[in-house]
């Protein structure tokens, strides 16, 4: 570690150690606890042959309240890649004329991560725990992090889940370090930078006070959309040799280190995967067919496990390794899946791909923090195709929907391919339902068939599989017309088109539906509502996610008991509010009413200044599925 | 726990000789064949358990335990559920063997590879795990494991089927050395066969069905089971969960006898408190309330937290340290109690045959001069609050007196003093087609303290805005909720402001609603059911399968009066009329009960919904009433009034 970096480390330990007296507005003292500040410091270095980089991190909480020790446990995260140290806790009680009493935390424990999708990794944590808390006493909490590889640097939350009173993050690097940055998050105008350059060093500093605290909320977009943060990245630096290296200066800085990750796969013999691949497509005409039976394989016969050791986190197993155990991560199925396929002799390739949770695109961020995922893009006359079989019922051909409108990195040797995943319009999603209804005076029995397919069967068939011993449950909630006593008398699911399509035929008995007031029965024809739950409350701040556009279009048909004539049936209607679309209109035909719905959903992301737009059109919908026609008896 | 564990050990000095019976559970099968299930079709879950093999030994010191599981996939569901095994390894205790493979449908045999097998260290503070994925398993195949681990020597445990899935043979040894007896006990199944040694039991199943996941029932507690533990060391030094007997004369000791520095530390609480003895319901409320604001629950084992003298000192305290605390205040303000032990009703149900240290983990305090209970562990809980999850199950009973264990059902609440009330005036815009309406309502008993937990509990102001939204919003979807008030906020979360159990919790709200009428012609169709929200629902016509258990009893109150617009008259209504219940058999007592009436009062139309639920347990054979019951707030809910111009 070079001189430069530890005087610095001890000027920053003096400046932390200092602490910071805040004033405390209502907003932080209507909460049981607040972050008086967040420091993280970051002091890079060039040494003869590359970087050091030590972070040093401390973060005070101040407690408005008595909290029992489990509420106040605090917790801090470590990896292979970024070393945490000399991590140490304390609490402070206040003694009254401003003074306090500080005793260390009563335990710091080290432990592995096992939680979450990923079934092993050698990420750990520290545990930290601390006494009752009481008013107005707080907790320091100060840990240095080494960042063993450069590409790992760094990202920082200023928004937590309380408030923050003041955060700052800064970094002191020779001015040979190129830094490149970006910003994220609902506040990320409200941040404050600075640079300052002084005796061949660069002090870089970013500030946002008082933070708002992450809420949570139905189908946001995810944490990182809406809590601001930072990503700082090295784009280059020079040693003190003299010579100067790429880091992540580029898109193509980023692709030449993944490309180099995946070069370090294990070579294998894969003749037992070539015999089971030209088993396969024994028999296909086509390459588009080849492909399917190689991504529908994969998808039956792989299982998602994610073990993730170290740099096995980014290089995938052999091929005749996953083979077989039968299992594996996203990057161990694409990769399986590429194998299978050059095997077949089609154009397929290793593709990274960051998920809909994160926020950011390959075109404006080229950090490692910008993909979580990988999948296949093959090359089938002329065509792209994502591939992605994470997930066992994604028709093949189509992309799984956490991907959509996201940019995919292609490999392609030592060059690459960037082509954004599309975000397919509501027709590509048509979930279609014919309902007959007829009367026995009391109850309404219903026939219906709803069809489904792209994103709505995978849906569906991951939803009834996960159901277990509760499917009929299941069925009857996805079937459910009218109210929850609606009555699943038989239900048949036929495949239209396996794995692709499917259509479920039911019969259905609704009670009470009908409602019977004197010589009238009034009938609402509405009998299920697409956008129930999804009217947005006022003071929502955080974009509504939405799994992929569809239309649901509806034909409800109504037999006319002998002796009734129509005595008044509703307007037709025919709305477009851009984020979605709304008509609805009845006819009779012969001694039926017929009545004809579509609902379509318009957008992937409805943004604040769309909410507006969005509530008129769940507002239509609510009304549209209010109303009833009349049948009068002759 | 610390008294226990000593005794234990001096129990374990006295041992003279000890062997091993000879059994030998080596379930791991020499050859691996795929096996045959000619039923596997008509299996509806994931996955089937074509056998699971237990052996657990206890020995001098430390305990053996293997277990062994041959499992038939059938979906992905069921893949992915058992192509995974997590093994819990306790701190000092040593994994002896794993072995794993998987076949698939055409005998394809696939080990595991050990190099696979990983550590998660520190998973918690008392144990580390062993994890592995099965290696080659598949849909149709069949994968078989096996594992063996030395643990330190716990005196009993619980062989639990899996909820999840149909088992097709079972076959649990439970073995002890020469000179210890041990006993063990099947609940909710009894195996097909067993046997019963002195220092061995074996219980051997067939055909265990999965328990569902049904409304108001408790299928954990419902999985079938055995409980094993060591009653005896040397065939004479009896351990202290053997029998009820001996926990209940410890409990006793520690419960009402208390040394003369621990009274003394009393001293600055009273003079705080400023009582000498509890002569008055008022008097225990203060002391309760105290003692609520002064000592803090830990949700921990560690003995620390059941040590009086530390409690006393940290003012931080378990289930046992906190009731401690309280049995010493009441006994030296010379207030006769008991205590009750018992367990969450949702993991177990209390036998008083079979003594189990997991059945005696909730501790509750009843004082017979006010007929009144009391519940140490929670900061919130009301005088008199017995906290549902333990509500309807049996406790044993200790009163300082006592000579032997006794068994009572654990107080449920009268259903009259948990009330959810509400009263509702409604506004019908008909140029507008929405509906404004003005609740009030509060909430006793049970339901005041959820009120109270929620806001207690709560992180900050906003969340409990929140919160207390949602109970708007659960009733009310898709409407405008706009000036909510908690009458006396400052009561809410706060115990000085809640000394009887029936204290309220009263609110109020204005709501405007899209969807509550249309206009069809030149009448009105007024969903009024909507009003009190979506109810729960006993629809299904399957065989119901557990018994039935709900949270507690309650009651609700529902008034609402509707005020016909002008130009319209009330013209019928279809539904709104219910009356139902359910009631023991020879009729003397009504378990639950649903009436509503509608009256035209002017140009007000007033209905009243009354519903009750009066017991917590009720046997499966009562399902069809009650289902009835619960079915009728369901069914108004659907139903409508009809007005019409006049």
């Amino acid at each position: 570690m070079s001189n430069r970096i530890i005087s610095t480390i001890i000027g920053i330990a003096f400046f932390l150690g200092l602490g910071v007296c805040f004033g405390q507005s209502s907003d932080f003292e209507n909460n049981n606890m607040f972050y008086e500040h967040k420091i993280r410091n970051c002091v890079l270095g060039t040494t003869d042959e590359g970087i050091d980089i030590l972070l040093s991190t401390k973060e005070r909480r101040r407690f408005n309240e008595t909290l029992p020790s489990e509420s106040a446990t605090d917790y801090v995260t470590s990896s292979s890649f970024r070393e945490v140290s000399n991590l140490s806790a304390s609490i402070s009680y206040p003694k009254g004329n401003g003074r306090y009493t500080t005793q260390k935390a009563l335990d710091i424990a080290e432990r592995s991560d096992f939680s979450g999708n990923i079934f092993y990794d050698d990420d750990h944590y520290f545990e930290i725990r601390f006494p009752n808390t009481s008013p107005g006493s707080y907790t320091d909490v100060f840990y240095n992090t080494i960042v063993n590889d450069p590409h790992f640097f760094d990202s920082f939350f200023f928004t937590e889940y309380f408030p923050v009173k003041s955060a700052t993050y800064e970094i002191v690097a020779d001015t040979t370090i190129d830094i490149g940055w970006q910003i994220f998050g609902m506040e990320k105008d409200s941040v404050k930078f600075t640079r300052t350059v002084d005796n061949g060093s660069q002090t870089l500093t970013w500030t946002l006070e008082n933070v708002a605290a992450f809420k949570s909320m139905d189908n946001h977009p995810g944490y990182s959309h809406v809590a601001t943060h930072i990503l700082v990245y090295i784009k280059s630096f020079t040693t003190l040799q003299g010579e100067k290296k790429n880091v992540l200066g580029n898109l193509d800085e980023l692709y030449n280190w993944n490309y180099s990750l995946l070069k370090k796969i294990k070579q294998e013999e894969t003749d037992e995967l070539s015999k089971i691949t030209h088993e396969l497509i024994e028999g296909a005409t086509t390459d588009l067919e080849k492909a399917e039976r190689i991504f529908n394989w994969v998808q039956d016969n792989i299982r998602y496990i994610a073990i993730e050791d170290g740099w096995r986190g980014f290089i995938p197993f052999p091929v005749q390794e996953i083979y077989q155990k039968r299992y594996g991560d996203c990057k161990d199925m694409s990769h399986l899946l590429c194998e299978m396929m050059l095997i077949a002799e089609i154009d397929a390739r290793h593709t990274w791909i960051g998920t809909r949770s994160l926020p950011y695109q390959y075109s404006k961020t080229h950090t490692p923090n910008v993909d979580n995922h990988m999948i296949t893009t093959a090359f089938i006359d002329g065509k792209t195709y994502f591939l992605d079989a994470t997930d066992s019922y994604t028709p093949f051909g189509i992309p799984s929907s956490f991907i959509l409108s996201k940019e995919a990195l292609i490999e392609n040797g030592d060059d690459y391919e960037l082509i954004e995943v599309p975000s397919f319009e509501a027709d590509f999603c048509p979930i279609e339902e014919k309902i007959l209804l007829t009367t026995d005076g009391t109850n309404l029995i219903g026939k219906g068939i709803k069809k489904i397919e792209t994103f709505e069967f995978a849906y569906f068939k991951n939803l009834l599989n996960r159901s277990g011993n509760n499917q009929d449950e299941f069925l009857k909630s996805y079937l459910q017309q009218g109210a929850n006593n609606f009555k699943l008398v038989s239900n048949r699911i036929n495949d239209i088109e396996p794995r692709k399509k499917c259509e479920i035929a039911f019969n259905f008995e609704l009670p009470n539906h009908l409602k019977s007031v004197g010589t009238s029965y009034f009938v609402n024809m509405n009998l299920r509502n697409p956008l129930n739950g999804l009217l947005l409350a006022a003071d929502r701040t955080y974009s509504l996610e939405i799994d992929y556009k569809c239309v649901h279009k509806t034909i409800t048909s109504l037999d006319i008991p002998e002796g009734y004539l129509v005595e008044e049936l509703p307007l037709a209607i025919d709305e477009n509010f851009e984020v979605g679309k709304l008509t609805a209109h009845y006819e009779i035909i012969g001694n039926q009413i017929v009545y004809n719905r579509e609902i379509s959903i318009n957008r992937l992301l409805i943004h604040p200044a769309e909410f507006e737009k969005w509530n008129s059109f769940v507002k239509a919908v609510i009304k549209l599925c209010n109303t009833s026609l009349e049948i009068k008896k002759l | 726990m610390k008294s226990y564990i000593a005794l234990l050990i001096t129990f374990l000095c006295h041992l003279q000789s000890i062997s091993n019976v000879g059994f030998h559970a080596n379930f791991w099968r020499s050859e691996a064949t795929f096996i045959t299930i000619d039923t596997i079709s008509q299996v509806k879950e994931g996955a089937y358990i074509i056998q699971d093999n237990r052996h657990i030994h206890y020995q001098l010191t430390t305990r053996k335990e293997t277990q062994h599981k041959i499992i038939h996939i059938i979906n992905q569901d069921g893949l992915d559920n058992v192509n995974k095994v997590v093994i819990y390894v306790p701190k000092s205790a040593s994994i002896l063997e794993i072995k794993a493979r998987s076949i698939s449908p055409d005998g394809k045999v696939t080990e595991l590879n050990r190099d696979n097998i990983k550590d998660i260290t520190n998973y918690d503070e008392n144990a580390d795990l062993k994890i592995f994925a099965i290696e080659g398993a598949q849909i149709g195949g069949q994968i078989e494991y096996y594992y063996s681990i030395q643990t330190p020597l716990y005196d009993s445990g619980i062989e639990a089927f899996d909820r999840n899935y149909f088992t097709q043979k079972a076959y649990f040894l439970i073995q002890g050395y020469e000179g210890t007896l041990i006993d063990a006990k099947a609940f909710n199944q009894q195996p097909d066969t067993s046997r019963k040694e002195d220092n061995y039991y074996w219980f051997s199943y067939k055909n265990v069905p999965p328990v569902k996941d049904e409304a108001y029932s408790t299928p954990d507690a419902n999985t079938a089971f055995v409980e094993h533990k060591i009653v005896a060391v040397q065939y004479s030094n009896e351990t202290i969960f053997s029998k009820y007997k001996y926990i209940h004369r410890i409990r006793q000791s520690q419960l009402f006898n208390f040394n003369a520095p621990e009274k003394r530390k009393l001293g600055k609480h009273f003079k705080q408190l400023d009582i000498k003895s509890i002569e008055s319901l008022a008097d225990l409320v203060k002391v309760h309330n105290y003692l609520k604001k002064n000592f803090f629950f830990e949700d921990s084992y560690d003995q620390a937290y059941s040590d009086i003298n530390n409690v006393l000192k940290s003012r931080v305290g378990n289930d046992l340290g906190l009731t401690k605390v309280y049995c010493l205040f009441l006994s030296e303000l010379d207030l006769n109690y008991q205590v009750l032990i018992t367990c969450n009703k949702y993991s177990f149900k209390l036998d008083p045959d079979y003594c189990s240290r997991y059945f005696l983990t909730e501790y509750l305090i009843y004082v017979p001069l006010f007929n009144i209970y009391i519940y140490p562990a929670s900061p919130i809980a009301q005088i008199g609050l017995t906290p549902q999850w333990i509500e309807g199950n049996t406790a044993l009973v200790i009163g300082k007196n006592d000579t032997k264990p006794d068994f009572r059902l654990v107080f449920a609440s009268d259903y009259s003093t948990d009330i959810d009330h509400q009263d509702m005036k409604v506004i019908l815009n008909t140029e507008e087609g929405t509906s404004d309406i003005e609740l009030y309502g509060y909430g006793t008993g049970q339901i005041a303290y959820d009120f109270n937990s929620d806001h207690y509990f709560a992180e900050s102001d906003e969340e409990r805005a929140k919160v207390f939204l949602n109970y708007f919003e659960w009733q009310f979807p898709d409407c405008e909720i706009y000036d909510m008030k908690k009458i006396n906020p400052e009561d809410w979360g706060n115990i000085d402001a809640c000394n009887d159990y029936a204290c309220k919790r009263e609110f109020s709200a204005k709501i405007k609603s899209p969807s509550l009428f249309s206009v069809v012609g030149d009448k009105i169709i007024l969903n009024v059911g909507t009003l009190i929200g979506p109810q729960s629902e006993l629809y299904s016509e399957d065989a119901r399968q557990q018994p039935i258990t709900t949270a507690h009893n309650k009651s609700y109150h529902f008034e609402i009066t509707i005020q016909i617009p002008e130009g319209y008259q009330y013209s019928g209504n279809q539904g709104v009329e219910i009356e139902n219940y359910h009631s023991s058999l020879n009729g003397s007592t009504d378990y639950a009960g649903f009436k509503s009436t509608i009256q035209i009062i002017e140009n007000r139309i007033v209905i009243i919904v009354d519903e009750f639920y009066s017991t917590v347990n009720l046997s499966v054979n009562q399902y069809p009433g009650y289902r009835k019951v619960i079915n009728s707030s369901a069914d108004f809910n659907k139903s409508v009034i009809t007005l019409e111009k006049i």
